[in-house]
C-alpha cells in the first residue's frame, strides 16, 4: 500500500517534466477574418487611383510634376526645363470613403472625386479574395474660351477598382473605366469612352516598390492621334512621405487627360520623367484604448 | 476503509496537476517610442495570457496587427516594414515568475519575472519586476521593461533615425480570472 502511495505522489512530478507544453493552448482563441492591408503604398499607382484609401481623419497632400519629353535632349535637360504640375489633396471622411480635389496646370483643370471601398480582401475565416472600390470623378477645364459654356468644360469618370494583393510583394489591379466628355473636338470622337486601367506593383524591399500602369482605351472612341498611356515607376517611402518617381508618356494627371488625351509615344522617345510626392497629416486622431 | 484513505491520498497528491490557472484574453500592452522628433505610442487590448498559479509559469501572446496607433500610416509601416506582421503575426512571452514568494493572502506584491520574449521571429531572454495584486478570485499583474529594437532584428532606416527610438518601452497589464 505504501508503494502505491509513493507512485501516486510521483505523478505530479512527472507532469512537471513535460516542459514543452504551452499554457496558451488551454485558451481557445476567437478566430476572425484578417483584413489584407497595404495593397499599394499610396492612393495612386502612378496616375491611376489605387485601391488604397486615405484613412479616416487623414489629409494627404500630393504635389505632382510631369516634365517635358526626353526628346528635348540636353538643351532642355531631357525635359526638366518644362514642368506640368498638379497640386491635390485627399481626405478620409470615413474608413471606406475619401474625397479628393486637385488643380492642374494642364488646361487649367480642377478635378474632384469620391472613392468608396466596399469589399475588403481578407484571409483567415470567411476569407475574401479581392478588394473592390468605386471611383466617381469630374473635372473642369478653365481655359479662356468664350465659345464654351460651363457644361462644355466638364468631364466625368466612373471607375470600378478591383485589386488583389497576391503576396507581400505582388499586387495587381484592374480598373474598368468610363469617361464621359461633354464636349469633344470632332464629330468622329465619342463622348463616352470605355477604357481599362491595369496596374501592378512589385516590392523590391520593404520601402521600395516597382510600379507599372497601362491604360488602354477601346479603339475608334478617341481621335487617332492619341495613344494609350504607359507608365513605369518606383514608390519610395520614407516615414510620412511617399515619393513616386516615374517615366510616363502621359502629361495630364486627371483621368480624362491620361486616358483619352495622351499624345506622346514611347517609341519616339515621347517619355517624360515625373514624380508625385505624398505627405500625410493626421487631422483627427482616433481615440486609442486607455491603458 | 483503507480504500477511502487511498482515494483521499490520490486526490491530495493529484491536486497540483489540476492546480489553479488564471487567464485573460483582453490583456493590454502599450509601447512607447520616444525619439527626438516624434513620440509614438501604440496600444492593444488583445493580449492572451495564461498564468499557472501553482508552478509560476506564465505565458502571453499578442497579435501584432492589433496594435492601434494615432497615425494610420505609422500603423501600416509598423506592420509592413518594421514588425513584418505577415511573416511574424504574433509576439510571445514564455516565462516564470522568478521568486517563489508566498502570494497567498490578498495584497500587492512585487515579484520578479523572467523568460523568453519572441518578437519579429527573434527570441531574447528578458527579466523584469512586476506588481501583482492578488484578489480572492482574480490576479492583476503589471510590468514594464525596455527592449532594444536591434536585438529583434528590426531595422530602423537612417532617414527616420530621429523619429523612431532605438530602445522602446513596453508595459503589460493583465487582469486574469480563473481558467475553468
Amino acid at each position: 500500500m505504501r508503494l502505491v502511495f509513493l507512485l501516486v505522489a510521483i505523478i505530479p512530478l512527472l507532469g512537471k517534466a513535460q516542459e514543452e507544453f504551452s499554457l496558451l493552448s488551454l485558451v481557445q482563441e476567437e478566430s476572425k477574418p484578417e483584413m489584407v492591408e497595404a495593397t499599394f503604398k499610396t492612393t495612386r499607382i502612378i496616375n491611376l487611383p489605387s485601391i488604397e484609401q486615405t484613412p479616416a481623419g487623414v489629409l494627404d497632400v500630393k504635389i505632382s510634376h510631369r516634365f517635358g519629353t526626353l526628346q528635348g535632349g540636353p538643351y532642355d535637360l531631357f525635359g526638366l526645363d518644362n514642368a506640368s504640375i498638379r497640386i491635390g489633396a485627399e481626405y478620409g471622411i470615413h474608413p471606406n470613403l475619401m474625397i479628393g480635389l486637385g488643380r492642374s496646370g494642364y488646361e487649367k483643370t480642377y478635378d474632384g472625386y469620391l472613392k468608396y471601398k466596399w469589399l475588403h480582401q481578407s484571409k483567415g475565416v470567411n476569407a475574401f479574395p479581392f478588394s473592390m472600390a468605386a471611383f466617381i470623378g469630374t473635372s473642369l477645364n478653365t481655359l479662356k474660351n468664350d465659345n464654351w459654356d460651363f457644361t462644355d468644360r466638364a468631364t466625368f469618370v466612373f471607375q470600378m477598382i478591383l485589386a488583389r494583393k497576391f503576396s507581400k510583394q505582388l499586387s495587381i489591379q484592374l480598373s474598368p473605366t468610363l469617361i464621359h466628355r461633354n464636349l469633344v473636338a470632332t464629330a468622329a470622337e465619342k463622348n463616352t469612352v470605355p477604357a481599362l486601367g491595369i496596374g501592378g506593383r512589385f516590392k523590391l524591399s520593404n520601402r521600395v516598390s516597382l510600379n507599372l500602369e497601362y491604360t488602354p482605351v477601346l479603339n475608334n472612341f478617341i481621335n487617332e492621334r492619341y495613344v494609350n498611356s504607359f507608365s513605369v515607376g518606383l514608390d519610395i517611402e520614407t516615414g510620412g512621405h511617399v515619393f513616386q518617381l516615374h517615366f510616363t508618356n502621359a502629361v495630364a494627371m486627371m483621368e480624362k487627360g491620361y486616358f483619352t488625351e495622351t499624345y506622346d509615344n514611347w517609341r519616339d522617345g515621347g517619355v517624360r520623367f515625373g514624380f508625385n510626392i505624398a505627405r500625410v497629416f493626421t487631422l483627427k486622431k482616433p481615440k486609442l484604448e486607455d491603458f | 476503509m483503507k480504500n477511502w484513505g487511498l482515494l483521499i491520498g490520490v486526490l491530495i497528491t493529484l491536486s497540483p496537476l489540476y492546480g489553479q490557472k488564471y487567464y485573460t484574453q483582453k490583456g493590454k500592452i502599450i509601447f512607447t517610442s520616444e525619439a527626438i522628433f516624434e513620440q509614438i505610442e501604440a496600444v492593444t487590448n488583445q493580449v492572451v495570457a495564461v498564468w499557472d498559479w501553482e508552478n509560476g509559469q506564465f505565458e502571453f501572446s499578442v497579435p501584432i496587427k492589433s496594435f492601434a496607433f494615432e497615425k494610420a500610416l505609422m500603423q501600416t509601416h509598423f506592420n509592413e516594414n518594421y514588425l513584418e506582421s505577415d511573416l511574424y503575426p504574433k509576439a510571445y512571452f514564455k516565462g516564470q515568475v522568478m521568486k517563489k514568494t508566498l502570494l497567498a493572502s490578498p495584497n500587492h506584491y512585487r515579484i520578479g519575472v523572467t523568460g523568453d520574449l519572441t518578437i519579429h521571429g527573434v527570441t531574447q531572454s528578458i527579466s523584469t519586476d512586476a506588481i501583482v495584486e492578488v484578489l480572492p478570485t482574480r490576479l492583476i499583474g503589471e510590468a514594464s521593461f525596455s527592449i532594444a529594437v536591434a536585438d529583434y532584428q528590426i531595422e530602423i532606416p537612417w532617414i527616420v533615425r530621429e523619429k523612431v527610438a532605438k530602445v522602446v518601452d513596453i508595459a503589460v497589464k493583465i487582469d486574469c480570472e480563473p481558467l475553468k
